[in-house]
C-alpha cells in the first residue's frame, strides 16, 4: 500500500486535468472491479455487485484532484505566467519545482519583494528553461497546469511525508477497500471524483447519476498536533478521524454513530473530526437530489498546502478497516 | 439594429420583462418552440433533422443595475447595487428607473465641498444618491418607489473604427450572437436559452440545463477586455480585435480541454481569429451548466468587452462577426459529428 500512495502522490493530477492519476486508478482497481467507467466530468467510477437478496447501493468516495497552478500567459522570453487552481498560497511555492503532466518540470520564482508576505500569484512566474515564447510552446500551451514536484519520503516505519497526500491517501484507502471487499452484502460504487478542489464539481453529477442510498467519503483532514497550530482535535497516530462535521456539512448522527460503533466493536483507532474550516465532497452529495445520506472518514495529515504533507500509516490502514467493516455491515 | 434593440433594453436581474419580449420578437418566427420557464428564462428551440446530439446555447438577458431602497424626505434615491458595480464609476451617471424609465442623475457632493479626507476615501453607497428632480418624498413617491430598478441610460452608438458603445454588452452581446445563430439551420436538435439572473449568482441557468438535458452546451458571453494602459502581459484577460475568446479556466468551471482543443481546431480549420481568456477571474452560467445532472461536456466562447460593468462599454464588430461565425462553425462541426463521447 505504501507504494501505492507514494505513486499516487508524485503523480500530477490538477484539479480538472486529472489524466495521470486516473490512469494509475484504473490500473490499481482493475482486478477488483466488475466494471469500471468515466463519465463527463472525468470521475472515475468502479463497480463491485453485491451478492445480498436485498442489496443497497453504497457510494464511497476519494477525490484525485490537488490543487494546481494553470499557465495563463507565456512571455516572449520564454517565462511562463501563472493563476491558483484550487487552494494554494503564493508565498510557499517560491522555489517549489513544479511538473506537468508531460513531464515538463519548471521552478516557481518571484518578482522581487522585502517581506514574503507581499508574495502574490500576479508576481510567480515559472522558469521550465525555455528562452523563448516559441521555445517554451514546444513544452506547454496557455491553459496547461502543473502540480509540486515532491518525491515521497519515508521517515520512518509510519511516517510518509509528500505533496498530494490529501487525497491520495484517501485514493489508496479506496483502492484496498476494493481489494479487502469480498461477498459483500450490497453494491458498492467507488467514484475517485474530479475537481474537489474548485467546490466538489466532480461528486455532484457522479452523486446525481448513481442515485446511492448511502454515501461514504475518504479524504484528509488537517492534524493539529505541531506547535503553534489551529486547534483542532486530530493528531497523527490517533486513528481515523470519523468525520463530525466541516464547513459544508454536518453529518446526520445516525450515521456518525454507526461509523463510532463499527469502530468501537472492532476494536479500530478512530478519533472524532469537528473541523468548520475542513471541506470534502460530503457536503456536495448530501445534498444531492432529494439528499443522500453521507459519512465520511478523513486521514489526518500534517502541514496540509504546503508540499510537505505527512501522514501516518497506522491512521491509514484503520482507515481501510473502518471503510471496508462500514461498507459490509451497513444498515442504516 | 438588433445590437441596439438589444443593448438599450431594461433587464436587470431578476428583471428581465423587456428585454425577454425585445428577444421573443426578434426570435419568434425563426423557431420550431419558444417558452417561458418559472424563473423568467427565454427557451427556444429547434428540432433538426437528427436526433441528437442536443446541443444548448446559453446567454444571459439580465444585466448589472442599480435598485431604489430609501427615498429620503428631500427626494433624493437612495440605492442599491444588483450585480457587481464599481461604485466610483457611478458619480453623475444619467439613469432611467422602472417600467416607465423616469430619469435621473446620480448625485454626490461636489469636489469643492468635500473635505481631504473625504477626497481621498472610497466612493461609497452612502455618499451616492439618485436625483430625480423631486423636491420632497411625496413629489418623488409619485414617480418612483422603493424597489424600483434602475439602468444606465446609455444610447448605443458606432464608434471609431468598426467598435460600438453602449450599455449591458455582458451579455446582450451573446444574446445578438444567439438571435444570429438560431436564424440558421442546422442538422442537430438545438436549444437557445436566454438566462436570468446571472448577474447575482449564476441562478437561470442550472434549471435550464436540468429541463433541457443538453448533451453539450456552449455559452456565449461578454467578456472582460484587460487591454488597458497598465496592466501588465500577463495581466491582460483578452485583448479588444483579437477575435473571440475561448475561455480555460474561471472560477466557476475547469473547462474541458478536449472541448477546448476542438474550438481552437475549428476557427484554425475556418481562418477565424481566436484567443485564449488568460485569467482565472469571472464567472459565468457555465459554471452551473457543466455540473448540471450527470454533467454536461461544455465551452465558453465570449466577445471581449471594454469597461464591463459599467454604463459605457465597449467592443469590436469585428470580434461580435467573428463570434458569431465560430458559432457557426463549431455547430457544423458538430453536425459532422464532432465532440462525440
Amino acid at each position: 500500500m505504501k507504494e501505492l500512495i507514494k505513486r499516487l502522490s508524485e503523480a500530477c493530477g490538477p484539479s480538472g486535468h486529472e489524466n495521470n492519476v486516473r490512469d494509475l486508478i484504473r490500473d490499481a482497481v482493475a482486478s477488483y472491479a466488475d466494471e469500471i467507467n468515466e463519465d463527463v466530468l472525468g470521475n472515475v467510477i468502479v463497480t463491485k455487485k453485491g451478492k445480498g437478496t436485498d442489496r443497497k447501493h453504497l457510494m464511497l468516495v476519494a477525490h484525485i484532484d490537488e490543487p494546481g497552478l494553470l499557465v495563463t500567459h507565456i512571455e516572449g522570453n520564454g517565462y511562463l505566467r501563472v493563476a491558483q487552481v484550487g487552494n494554494l498560497e503564493a508565498a510557499y511555492l517560491v522555489g517549489q519545482r513544479v511538473q506537468f503532466p508531460n513531464g515538463t518540470v519548471g521552478v516557481v520564482g518571484t518578482h522581487h519583494v522585502n517581506d514574503a508576505g507581499d508574495v502574490t500569484f500576479m508576481g510567480l512566474f515559472l522558469d521550465i528553461a525555455a528562452t523563448s515564447e516559441a521555445e517554451a510552446l514546444e513544452k506547454v500551451r496557455v491553459g496547461d497546469m502543473c502540480t509540486l514536484l515532491q518525491p515521497v519520503v519515508e521517515l520512518d516505519n509510519d511516517k510518509l511525508v509528500g505533496k498530494a497526500l490529501d487525497n491520495r491517501v484517501g485514493c489508496a484507502v479506496a483502492v484496498e477497500a476494493l481489494k479487502r471487499l469480498k461477498d459483500q452484502e450490497h453494491d458498492v460504487t467507488v467514484v475517485f471524483t474530479t475537481q474537489h478542489g474548485v467546490g466538489s464539481r466532480g461528486v455532484k453529477p457522479a452523486a446525481f447519476a448513481l442515485e446511492p442510498d448511502f454515501g461514504l467519503v475518504l479524504d484528509g483532514v488537517r492534524a493539529g498536533d505541531y506547535p503553534g497550530a489551529k486547534r483542532i482535535e486530530v493528531g497523527l497516530g490517533k486513528g481515523v478521524a470519523v468525520k463530525v462535521l466541516d464547513r459544508n456539512v454536518i453529518v446526520p448522527p445516525p450515521i456518525k454513530n454507526f461509523l463510532v460503533d463499527q469502530a468501537e466493536k472492532a476494536g479500530i483507532a478512530y478519533q472524532l473530526e469537528v473541523y468548520p474550516d475542513g471541506t470534502s465532497d460530503a457536503g456536495a452529495m448530501l445534498i444531492t437530489r432529494d439528499g443522500i445520506p453521507t459519512g465520511g472518514l478523513s486521514l489526518p495529515l500534517r502541514y496540509t498546502v504546503t508540499g510537505s504533507e505527512m501522514v501516518d500509516l497506522r491512521d491509514v490502514e484503520a482507515a481501510v478497516q473502518l471503510t471496508v467493516l462500514a461498507l459490509q455491515q451497513y444498515n442504516l | 439594429m438588433l445590437l441596439k434593440r438589444l443593448t438599450e433594453a431594461m433587464g436587470p436581474s431578476g428583471f428581465e420583462e423587456e428585454i425577454r419580449q425585445v428577444i421573443y420578437e426578434e426570435i419568434r418566427d425563426h423557431v420550431d418552440r419558444v417558452y417561458t420557464d418559472a424563473l423568467g428564462n427565454l427557451i427556444a428551440e429547434k428540432d433538426g433533422t437528427r436526433p441528437g446530439p442536443k446541443v444548448m446555447l446559453c446567454a444571459h438577458m439580465d444585466e448589472v443595475s442599480l435598485m431604489i431602497t430609501h427615498i429620503e424626505p428631500n427626494g433624493l434615491l437612495q440605492f442599491a447595487h444588483i450585480g457587481g458595480i464599481d461604485n466610483k464609476i457611478l458619480n453623475s451617471q444619467p439613469v432611467l428607473i422602472g417600467d416607465s424609465k423616469i430619469p435621473g442623475v446620480i448625485g454626490s457632493k461636489p469636489i469643492h465641498h468635500q473635505s481631504p479626507e473625504e477626497r481621498r476615501q472610497p466612493v461609497g453607497l452612502n455618499s451616492l444618491r439618485i436625483d430625480i428632480g423631486a423636491s420632497s418624498r411625496e413629489e418623488a413617491m409619485t414617480l418612483v418607489e422603493p424597489g424600483d430598478v434602475a439602468i444606465f441610460a446609455t444610447q448605443y452608438e458606432e464608434i471609431g473604427e468598426r467598435k460600438a458603445k453602449s450599455k449591458s454588452f455582458d451579455d446582450r452581446i451573446g444574446c445578438a450572437v444567439m438571435v444570429e445563430t438560431l436564424k440558421k439551420n442546422f442538422d442537430v436538435p438545438t436549444v437557445y436559452v436566454f438566462a436570468v439572473q446571472e448577474e447575482i449568482g449564476l441562478r437561470g441557468a442550472g434549471p435550464a440545463a436540468f429541463r433541457v438535458q443538453p448533451d453539450i452546451s456552449l455559452v456565449l458571453e461578454g467578456t472582460l477586455a484587460a487591454d488597458f494602459p497598465g496592466s501588465p502581459g500577463h495581466g491582460k484577460a483578452t485583448i479588444q480585435g483579437n477575435g473571440p475568446a475561448l475561455s480555460v479556466v474561471d472560477s466557476s468551471s475547469i473547462h474541458n480541454r478536449k472541448f477546448l482543443d476542438h474550438m481552437v481546431q475549428v476557427a484554425e480549420a475556418n481562418n477565424l481569429p481566436y484567443q485564449y481568456r488568460k485569467t482565472v477571474a469571472g464567472g459565468n452560467d457555465a459554471g452551473r451548466i457543466h455540473i448540471s445532472r450527470a454533467g454536461v461536456l461544455s465551452g465558453v466562447i465570449s466577445v471581449p468587452t471594454r469597461y464591463i460593468h459599467a454604463p459605457a462599454q465597449l467592443i469590436s464588430l469585428d470580434d461580435y462577426e467573428n463570434t458569431i461565425a465560430l458559432v457557426e462553425q463549431f455547430l457544423r462541426s458538430v453536425e459532422q459529428g464532432g465532440l462525440g463521447q
